[in-house]
């Protein structure tokens, strides 16, 4: 059992803020897998939602109102960045500690706003990137850490894929509402990609010098930034990472070192890296790496080793692989971009 | 005249509501889309956008009342052939539309997803899997709804190739493995259609309507698997398809057929094999046969061990061999592949004013190098 458990001898409460598809595909499938954790609540206010959560999980209440919830230990919070920052204001007036949905923040001033709000409240927040999880992230960082290829020359990192058969109604699809997702593909997928290179790299900071924004009405479908980053050894590489909603891209993190390339898969089914020459053609697949629990496939995996990681972090009161902090660096790139290039409406790439 | 493109969100719908409005004189072409996030994507085309579900005869009307056709392009993968099929409500919906005329995408699927010349006809087609089943449930509404007087015309499409189009994507994908043939020496005339042909097949139809009815799109005039592998791989400088031969392809095919003929012999067929090769497993993995075995073989003459123990070596070196450079498995998706061609009325062909041959090569060259290549983004 988790050592936080076993400090207080019961079960980590844990309770549900949003009953949408990542709580429902994500988190609850683990949350309700671990033995150390006790689901208490679902709050949404879509309670015919809520309830059909709850009911699939066995979770016995479910609200509407965060204010008539049961106390918890930890509060899951995933609904859409645009609503959270009075969700956060009651989470910390309790005293819960917060695991928060990527993306955690619109901004870098918002996003160190809540980190004051926490450690006022004496309470851990975590921000949950779930790709740093995947085994191919893990095992570039390693790598790259370690400086086993040589130094990082330059990295190449794209995704993209077309929208297509949404399923969702307009009730459902918060995307299209700026003001709720904090924009388009930037800020919702990118993030992600973000996120893991700057975590595989290491960086430091980075300096954008050039960032390109293709907006279909207000929301962006399609973004191309390139720039240098400062790693943790002060030596610098060049980047680019680009996504788009609107066609299919490369899709995967390529690491040019001096000596080799590293393909790193975005996709969590095979969430693995490829050694590749230098057209690209795959030499050796490396699905997971010596002595590490990162070692995962993906998935599942993924999502439990995250929580574990939260769950320590709470325990331990240390800065884990998902504390809040350490999500700053991306949520600074992703305000960047978007200031970058002021929005104006432009045409469909297609 | 007003045209309403539905599922306009979606692969082919996208397609349509970008390029009808610049080919059609006096045309307004109205997308319609599920929720606005599909619909911000085509903020930039010349359509105009109106979002709403048509799942409903009320939703329906509001959104398609002045509209003279309908190109209905929308599909929804839940509860597909349940009497309560999203589908068949949506053709119902739109049904009730004051639309004059009403053009389906179905699928070809509706025959199988391994079409057998004489056993999916055009009268019995025989689907295999929900998707295709449900198509057909739809086309069969669509018949009904339109006895009015109305036109009303299913159009079953194979899978569409072209710039972003994902059975492009696969096309490629299997040119880029080394371990992938193409059956038949790809000379099976395939059931596709070039995404041009799609456009240019239903702007023809908007302007010269055919009777109500049933028709095959493909490509016109009809060409091989060979022909469209070869036009990827020669715009995207990747090696040819390899061939598998005639043999090994009618051996396949015959087990994606096998595959879809769940009768009664084939599922009796199945559990008495699957019974034999596990009864086989446990035998051959228990250690009291293994030694009774090894037992045996020690009291036969040493000859006869020797012969034995090299035919076992001799067929397992064959197998490996056999093994190596394999495909490890052909995907569902494949099967069509190794179909045959789709029986039935086929769509005449309609000029393709959408682009000239050179056109349509750049659009692909610049939709494969942005994601075939790490930093294809940035070669633009």
């Amino acid at each position: 059992l988790n050592k936080f458990q076993k400090k207080t001898g019961k079960p980590i409460k844990v309770g549900v803020i949003g009953a949408g598809e990542v709580a429902n595909s994500y988190h609850l499938p683990v949350l309700a897998a671990m033995r150390e954790v006790e689901l208490k609540w679902v709050c949404d206010l879509d309670r015919t939602r809520a309830t059909r959560l709850a009911r699939a999980f066995g979770i016995a209440e479910v609200e509407q109102d965060l204010g008539n919830c049961a106390e918890v230990d930890i509060a899951l919070v995933a609904i859409p960045v645009g609503n959270r920052r009075p969700i956060l204001e009651t989470i910390f007036s309790r005293r819960w500690n917060a695991f928060v949905e990527k993306p955690f923040a619109v901004s870098r001033a918002e996003h160190q706003e809540i980190l004051r709000s926490a450690e006022e409240a004496g309470v851990q927040v975590g921000a949950a990137f779930l790709r740093r999880f995947y085994s191919g992230t893990a095992i570039a960082e390693q790598i790259v850490a370690q400086s086993q290829m040589g130094p990082i020359l330059q990295i190449w990192a794209t995704e993209g894929m077309q929208i297509r058969s949404t399923g969702r109604d307009e009730a459902q699809s918060w995307r299209s509402n700026r003001l709720a997702a904090g924009g388009g593909l930037l800020i919702e997928t990118g993030c992600h990609m973000v996120d893991q290179v700057l975590v595989i790299s290491g960086a430091r900071q980075f300096t954008l010098e050039h960032c390109e924004i293709t907006y279909c009405d207000d929301v962006d479908f399609e973004f191309k930034t390139a720039g240098t980053l400062e790693l943790r050894d002060g030596s610098r590489c060049r980047f680019g990472i680009g996504g788009s909603w609107l066609q299919e891209l490369y899709n995967a993190i390529v690491i040019e070192f001096e000596r080799a390339r590293l393909k790193v898969s975005l996709n969590a089914d095979d969430a693995g890296a490829w050694l590749v020459d230098a057209q690209g053609d795959p030499i050796a697949h490396l699905s997971g790496i010596a002595r590490s629990e990162l070692a995962n496939k993906g998935g599942a995996q993924a999502v439990y080793a995250e929580w574990s990681e939260f769950l320590r972090q709470c325990d331990t009161r240390q800065p884990s692989r998902v504390c809040a902090e350490s999500a700053l660096l991306t949520t600074s790139f992703v305000e960047d971009c978007y200031k970058y290039q002021p929005r104006t409406c432009s045409d469909s790439r297609i | 005249m007003r045209i309403a493109v539905t599922g306009a969100g979606g692969q082919i719908g996208f397609r349509l509501a970008n390029w009808l409005p610049t080919h059609l004189d006096d045309a307004e072409v109205i997308a319609v889309t599920r929720n606005s996030l599909q619909g911000k994507k085509l903020a930039g085309s010349a359509c105009t956008v109106r979002v709403g579900s048509i799942e409903e005869p009320q939703g329906a009307a509001q959104l398609l009342k002045d509209c003279d056709v309908v190109i209905h392009c929308a599909l929804s993968w839940e509860s597909l052939t349940h009497r309560d099929s999203p589908n068949i409500v949506m053709i119902k919906a739109l049904a009730q539309t004051p639309a004059r005329l009403f053009i389906f995408l179905s699928t070809i699927s509706v025959y199988s997803s391994c079409i057998e010349a004489g056993r999916n006809t055009f009268e019995h087609p025989r689907p295999d899997d929900d998707y295709g089943k449900d198509k057909l449930l739809c086309e069969a509404e669509l018949a009904r709804r339109f006895a009015d007087g109305r036109i009303g015309i299913t159009l079953r499409l194979g899978p569409t190739y072209g710039p972003f189009e994902r059975f492009s994507r696969r096309i490629i994908d299997c040119l880029n493995d080394p371990s992938f043939r193409l059956p038949f020496g790809g000379r099976r005339l395939s059931n596709a259609a070039r995404i041009d042909r799609v456009c240019a097949a239903v702007a023809g139809l908007i302007q010269r309507p055919l009777d109500s009815g049933v028709y095959n799109l493909t490509d016109d005039p009809h060409l091989t698997w060979k022909d469209i592998f070869d036009w990827h791989s020669k715009l995207c400088a990747l090696p040819e398809a390899s061939f598998l031969d005639d043999y090994e392809s009618s051996r396949l095919r015959e087990q994606f057929l096998m595959r879809k003929r769940k009768n009664l012999s084939q599922l009796s067929r199945e559990l008495i094999l699957g019974s034999a090769a596990a009864a086989t497993q446990i035998i051959s993995s228990s250690e009291l046969f293994k030694s009774a075995a090894s037992a045996t073989l020690g009291r036969l003459p040493d000859s006869w061990e020797v012969a034995l123990r090299k035919r076992y070596l001799h067929n397992q070196v064959l197998r490996e061999i056999d093994a190596v450079g394999a495909r490890s498995s052909w995907e569902p998706w494949t099967s069509i592949l190794f179909s045959d061609t789709a029986p039935g009325t086929y769509l005449p062909a309609y000029p393709s004013a959408m682009h000239d041959r050179d056109q349509i090569d750049h659009e692909l060259l610049q939709w494969y190098t942005r994601w075939a290549f790490p930093d294809g983004m940035w070669r633009d």
